[in-house]
C-alpha cells in the first residue's frame, strides 16, 4: 500500500558527517543510535536549523540490519517466533541485509495509518480478513520520525509513546486483532513558538536537544556553502564524505556491540541519584535515561566504565526537558542541570 | 455572452502590478529548487488572477505537459497522499490506488489558493521537501500580511513577495485599460501579449541552462549573511534560498555575476518575511509589517513603546527576565509585592516592561470564571463528520465523510452466501445500504480573541492588567488545547499582535513589545477578530469567543477619508461601523464579552451600549484603586 508514511527517496541524502555544528543535536542522535532503549530523542529549537536534514541522515550512519526475507516487520532472524506471526508460520531461512529505517510521520495521519489495519482490498476481493501493516510495522528496528510533534494530535502521541515503550503495537479493530513488534526510536522535533508539548508527554523522550541558528558568522557561511554545494552535486558530495560516514558507522557498530560490556560503577549510580533528587525530579524516568546515556557514550568513547565526564555531557540531555519549569522564563534549564552538577562534582 | 473567452486567464505579461510575485513565479521556474511561492496581499489585490494567469502561462509557454492541480480547502487525507480508490477497489480491480495531490502534481504546479484554509498538517504535507525533485511547484497565496499561516510553514517556502494593497497610482489606468480590454475581447489582449509570454518563457529556459554557470563566490555569501544578520533572521533555511533567489535572478537578467539588485530581490522576497526586527535579540515578530522594506525595523514614530522604558540598552530584556525569575514563578502572586520590596532599578524595569508576575486581578478572574464557563459547555468535544475519534457507525454514503470499513463489511457478511450466488462467487458483494460512515468525536478548545485597547484614553494600569489576565490565560490555555490571540486596539487602525497560538514565547513577546496611545479605532479591530474567529471555524473547526478590554470611546471609523472628516460626521461614521459590525457579529453568531475597563461609573457607558449591540456579556472591571503598581510609580 502507498502508506500514510512518505516512501524514502532513492536520491542521496545530506551526509550526517556533514552537518556544521548543531554537536548537541548530534549527540542525542548517536547516543540513540547506540543505545535504542534510551527512549527516543525531542528536538526542540530554531526552525530552519536542519533538524529533519540530520534526522534522514542517520540510516547512513547505522550498520545494517539483517532481517528475515519477506517479513513485514523485517524482525531480526529467530527473536520474534511467537510475536510476529510471519515468523512463527512462514518464517523464511533466508536473511536479508537492509538499511536501517528512518520512517517520517506525517502530521495528518490517522490512527488506522499508523498502527495498521485491516487490508481492504483482501476484504472486499475474498472477504478475508488481512491485517495490512502501517507506519508502526515500518519502523520496527528503527527510528520513526515527526516533524513539528506539537502539532501532532494527542492521542496519536500517546499511541506512539505506549508503543516506543512496549516495543508492541497491538491492533484491535475493524474486527482484527494483531500483535506485532515495533521496537523503534521516537525522534520529534518542532519549534517552542508553535505551540508546548504537554509536560507529560516532554517527559516521556528519552533525552532532548535544543537548537538554534548558529551566531558565528563563519559557521553560517560554512553552513551555506556545504548545502550550496550539496545541492549542486548530490552524489559528488555525499561521496565526498563517504569515508568520514563509513568511520562514524564503524564507531557506531562498535559501540553498539561494546555497549553490554559497559558497567555503570557504584560512585556514577550515587552521582545519578544525588543530581536527579537536587533537581528534585519526579519518577524515575530521567535516572534511567542518564545511566542509560551515560553508558553509550562510554561506549561511544569505548571506555568498560562510565565516568563522571560521560555523566557531565549527557546529563543535560537527559534531564533538562525534564525540569519543572515556568513556561515564562526563557532561562533555559540546562544552566539549572550544569550548576547542579557543578555543585555535588566539584571540579 | 456565449463565447467561453471570458474565463480564460490574463495572460502573463499582461498583469499589472505584482512586479515582485511575477519575478518570484519566474525565478521559481528557472531553479526548480526553490520549490515554492506565497503571495501575500489584501483581498481584491488580484491573487487568484496571478495564479491562474502563471499557471496557463505554465502550460501554454513552458511545459506543455505539466501537470497543474488545484487543491482545494476542504482536503482530507486520502485526496493529499493517496490511497485505495474505494470505487474501483468495489468493483473488484486489484491493487486499485488514487494518487494523491502532491504525487500527481509531481513536474508540474500544485496550486493551492486557500492557503488560510488549510489545517496545519495539509500545510505540513505541502511543504514538506519543497524544491526536491520529485515535488512540484507549490504556489499559493494568503490574505493579509500572512499572520494567519504559521511561521514554520512560511520558513519552507523560499518566495514570499507582497502584494502593496494599492499599486502605485500611474499604473491604475493602465491596470483599467488592460481590463477593459480584456472584457471586450480576451483573444485581443491574448494575441497581443503572446508573443511577450513566449519570449519570458524563453528566457526562463536561457537562465535555466545559464543557472549553473553563476558562481556564487565568497563576497555574496558573506553578503547575505550579513543582512540574514541585521534582519535577525532565524535558522539557515532562509540564507540558502536567498541566495538561490538571487541567483536565480541574475540568470534571469543574463548575467553571470549576482550583483546587489539581485540581493535586493531576495530581501524584499525572501527574507523580509523572516525578519524577526532588532538585532540579535528575540523581537517582535516584525514580518506582520506587509511592506517589502524589511529594514525598517524602528518604531513608528509617534508610538509610545513600553518597552523603550524597559529595554533602553541592550541586553536589557535578559536582565529583566532574570529579575523576574527569582521573584518568583507563581503568576498568582500579588503584583504589589514584587514592585513594593524592589525599590532597585532592575525591579523598576521588570515592572516598566512587562510583569507577568503582576497579578492579572478583577481581569484575570472574570476571564478564568468566563473560560471554565465555556469549557463546561458543548465546546470542549464535539461531534461531527470529519476530525477526531470515531466514536459509533451509521449507515450512509461517505461523501465528504469517512467511511466505516469494518462496520461496513460486517453490515455486509451476513447477505454474502445469498449475494454471491447471484453474482461472481468469489466476490464480496457490498450494496448501498451496507454502507457506514463514521461519527468522529474531536476535542475542541476555545480560540480567546482578545481585543486591548491600547488608545491613549486606556490608563497604563488597566493595561497592566490586560497584560497579566492574558499571560494567565495563556497558563491555562497551554494545558487546555485553547490558544489566544491578540489584537491591539490604537493608532490609526487594529493592528494583530499576535496570531492564534498556543505558544508562551510568542505572547510573550508580543505583550512585550505592545504598542500604546493614539486613537481607538475599535470597529477594525472588532472587524479582524470576526475575521479570524471565521477563519478558526473554518480551517479548526473551532468556535472562538472574543474578548474587549475597552473603556469603549471609539474615535477612529475604518473609512479611509476619516482624517478630512469634521467631528460631528466621524462620530456618526463611527457609531454606524460599529453597528454594522455588530449585526455580523450577531449573524454570524460568534460569541463575545466586552470589559469595561472604566473607574467611574456611569449610567451612559460606551462599552456597556456596545456590548448591547454585540449582544455581548458585559462586565465592569472594578477600580483597582492605589493597589496599582504603576499608580505607586508614576507618584514617585
Amino acid at each position: 500500500m502507498s502508506s500514510a508514511a512518505t516512501a524514502r527517496p532513492a536520491r542521496p541524502v545530506y551526509p550526517f558527517v556533514a552537518i556544521v555544528g548543531q554537536e548537541e543535536m548530534r549527540r542525542t542522535l548517536i547516543l540513540t543510535a547506540i543505545d535504542p532503549a534510551i527512549g527516543g530523542v525531542m528536538i526542540m529549537g530554531h526552525r530552519g536549523t536542519g533538524k529533519s536534514t540530520a534526522v534522514r541522515a542517520l540510516a547512513e550512519v547505522m550498520p545494517p540490519l539483517i532481517a528475515v526475507e519477506g517479513c513485514p516487520f523485517h524482525c531480526a532472524p529467530g527473536t520474534t517466533v511467537g510475536l510476529c506471526e510471519y515468523c512463527t508460520n512462514e518464517g523464511s531461512a533466508r536473511t536479508v541485509e537492509m538499511q536501517v529505517p528512518v520512517v517520517d510521520l506525517p502530521l495528518g495521519a490517522t490512527e488506522d495509518r499508523v498502527a495498521g489495519t485491516l487490508d481492504i482490498e483482501q476484504a472486499l476481493a475474498h472477504g478475508r480478513r488481512r491485517f495490512e501493516p502501517g507506519v508502526l510495522a515500518r519502523a520496527n528496528r528503527g527510528f520513526l520520525y515527526i516533524d513539528e510533534v506539537n502539532l501532532l494530535e494527542d492521542h496519536l502521541i500517546d499511541l506512539l509513546l505506549d508503543v516506543a515503550a512496549s516495543g508492541v503495537n497491538t491492533v484491535e479493530r475493524e474486527g482484527i486483532s494483531v500483535r506485532h513488534p515495533a521496537h523503534f526510536s521516537l525522534i520529534g522535533s518542532g519549534n517552542p513558538e508553535e505551540g508546548e508539548l504537554r509536560p507529560q508527554l516532554l517527559d516521556r523522550f528519552g533525552l532532548g536537544a535544543t537548537i538554534e541558528t548558529e551566531r558565528e558568522p563563519a559557521l553560517r557561511v560554512e553552513i551555506i556553502r556545504r548545502r550550496l554545494a550539496f545541492d549542486a552535486d548530490p552524489s559528488g558530495f555525499v561521496a565526498h564524505w563517504a569515508a568520514d560516514t563509513a568511520t562514524l558507522r564503524n564507531r557506531i557498530g562498535a559501540a553498539q556491540r561494546y555497549l553490554p560490556e559497559v558497567v555503570v560503577p557504584e560512585p556514577a549510580l550515587s552521582t545519578i541519584a544525588a543530581l536527579t533528587s537536587t533537581l528534585a525530579l519526579d519518577g524515575h524516568r530521567g535516572d534511567l535515561t542518564l545511566a542509560r546515556a551515560a553508558r553509550a557514550h562510554a561506549a561511544f568513547e569505548h571506555r568498560p566504565t562510565v565516568t563522571i565526564e560521560d555523566l557531565r555531557s549527557v546529563a543535560p540531555l537527559a534531564l533538562r526537558h525534564r525540569l519543572r519549569t515556568d513556561p515564562f522564563t526563557l532561562d533555559t534549564p540546562s544552566d539549572t542541570v550544569e550548576t547542579t552538577f557543578d555543585r555535588i562534582v566539584p571540579g | 455572452m456565449i463565447d467561453a473567452t471570458p474565463t480564460l486567464a490574463t495572460p502573463f505579461s499582461a498583469i499589472v502590478g505584482f512586479t515582485l510575485a511575477r519575478r518570484a513565479l519566474l525565478c521559481a521556474l528557472v531553479d526548480p529548487g526553490l520549490g515554492g511561492v506565497v503571495v501575500h496581499g489584501a483581498s481584491g489585490t488580484g491573487k487568484s488572477e496571478l495564479l491562474r494567469s502563471f499557471t496557463e502561462f505554465v502550460r501554454r509557454a513552458v511545459d506543455p505537459l505539466a501537470p497543474v492541480v488545484h487543491l482545494p480547502a476542504g482536503v482530507d487525507h486520502e485526496a493529499l497522499h493517496g490511497g485505495v480508490d474505494l470505487a474501483r477497489a468495489l468493483a473488484g480491480v486489484p491493487g486499485a490506488r488514487q494518487k494523491g495531490a502532491v504525487e500527481r502534481a509531481r513536474g508540474g504546479v500544485l496550486v493551492v489558493g486557500a492557503l488560510d484554509a488549510l489545517e496545519p498538517w495539509g500545510l505540513h504535507a505541502i511543504s514538506s521537501d519543497t524544491g526536491e525533485p520529485e515535488r512540484p511547484l507549490l504556489v499559493g497565496e494568503t490574505g493579509g500580511s500572512g499572520e494567519a499561516l504559521p511561521v514554520w510553514f512560511i520558513d519552507r517556502i523560499p518566495f514570499h513577495p507582497f502584494e502593496p494593497a494599492r499599486m502605485e497610482d500611474h499604473m491604475i489606468p493602465v491596470m483599467l485599460e488592460r481590463q477593459q480590454g480584456q472584457a471586450r475581447t480576451s483573444m485581443d489582449l491574448r494575441e497581443t501579449f503572446a508573443g511577450e509570454d513566449q519570449r519570458a518563457a524563453a528566457r526562463v529556459a536561457e537562465a535555466r541552462a545559464f543557472l549553473p554557470k553563476i558562481i556564487v563566490g565568497e563576497r555574496i555569501l558573506r553578503e547575505v549573511m550579513e543582512r540574514c544578520t541585521t534582519l535577525n533572521v532565524e535558522g539557515d533555511r532562509a540564507p540558502t534560498f536567498a541566495l538561490r533567489a538571487a541567483r536565480a535572478h541574475a540568470a534571469l537578467r543574463g548575467s553571470t555575476i549576482i550583483e546587489t539588485n539581485d540581493l535586493d530581490f531576495a530581501v524584499a522576497t525572501v527574507l523580509a518575511v523572516r525578519a524577526r526586527g532588532g538585532t540579535g535579540q528575540p523581537d517582535n515578530e516584525s514580518r506582520s509589517a506587509p511592506v517589502p522594506s524589511p529594514l525598517r525595523t524602528s518604531p513608528e514614530p509617534g508610538v509610545v513603546h513600553e518597552r523603550r522604558e524597559a529595554a533602553s540598552e541592550t541586553g536589557g530584556t535578559t536582565a529583566i527576565d532574570t529579575t523576574e525569575q527569582s521573584s518568583g514563578g507563581s503568576s498568582q502572586e500579588e503584583g504589589a509585592g514584587t514592585g513594593g520590596d524592589g525599590g532597585d532599578d532592575g525591579a523598576r524595569a521588570v515592572i516598566a516592561g512587562v510583569d507577568f508576575n503582576a497579578t492579572p486581578g478583577e481581569l484575570g478572574e472574570i476571564l478564568a470564571r468566563v473560560k471554565s464557563e465555556q469549557q463546561a459547555g458543548e465546546h470542549a468535544t464535539r461531534e461531527n463528520w470529519r476530525h477526531g475519534r470515531q466514536v459509533r457507525a451509521l449507515p450512509g454514503l461517505p461523501h465528504g465523510k469517512r467511511l466505516a470499513l469494518g462496520a461496513t463489511l460486517r453490515a455486509a457478511a451476513p447477505h454474502q452466501h445469498a449475494r454471491r450466488a447471484a453474482n461472481t462467487p468469489d466476490r464480496t458483494v457490498l450494496r448501498r445500504d451496507d454502507l457506514r460512515v463514521q461519527r468522529l468525536r474531536e476535542r475542541t478548545g476555545t480560540l480567546y480573541i482578545l481585543l486591548v485597547d491600547a488608545s491613549g484614553s486606556m490608563a497604563s494600569n488597566r493595561m497592566r492588567e490586560a497584560k497579566g489576565a492574558v499571560a494567565r490565560l495563556l497558563h491555562e490555555a497551554y494545558v487546555d488545547r485553547d490558544s489566544v490571540a491578540l489584537i491591539a486596539v490604537r493608532g490609526a487602525e487594529a493592528d494583530l499582535l499576535l496570531p492564534p497560538t498556543r505558544s508562551v514565547a510568542r505572547a510573550r513577546r508580543a505583550l512585550e513589545t505592545l504598542p500604546t496611545g493614539g486613537g481607538t479605532p475599535l470597529a477594525s479591530a472588532l472587524s479582524s477578530a470576526l475575521h479570524l474567529a471565521l477563519l478558526e471555524r473554518l480551517r479548526a473547526h473551532r468556535e472562538s469567543l472574543v474578548v474587549l478590554i475597552t473603556d469603549g470611546r471609539a474615535n477612529v471609523p475604518i473609512a479611509a477619508n476619516a482624517a478630512g472628516m469634521i467631528r460631528s460626521v466621524r462620530r456618526r461614521h463611527v457609531r454606524e461601523e460599529l453597528e454594522g459590525i455588530a449585526a455580523r457579529y450577531r449573524a454570524a453568531h460568534v460569541n463575545s464579552i466586552v470589559i469595561d475597563t472604566r473607574t467611574v461609573a456611569s449610567t451612559a457607558s460606551e462599552a456597556a451600549s456596545l456590548a448591547q449591540m454585540l449582544d455581548a456579556r458585559y462586565c465592569r472591571l472594578p477600580d483597582p484603586g492605589s493597589r496599582s503598581i504603576v499608580a505607586a510609580l508614576q507618584s514617585n
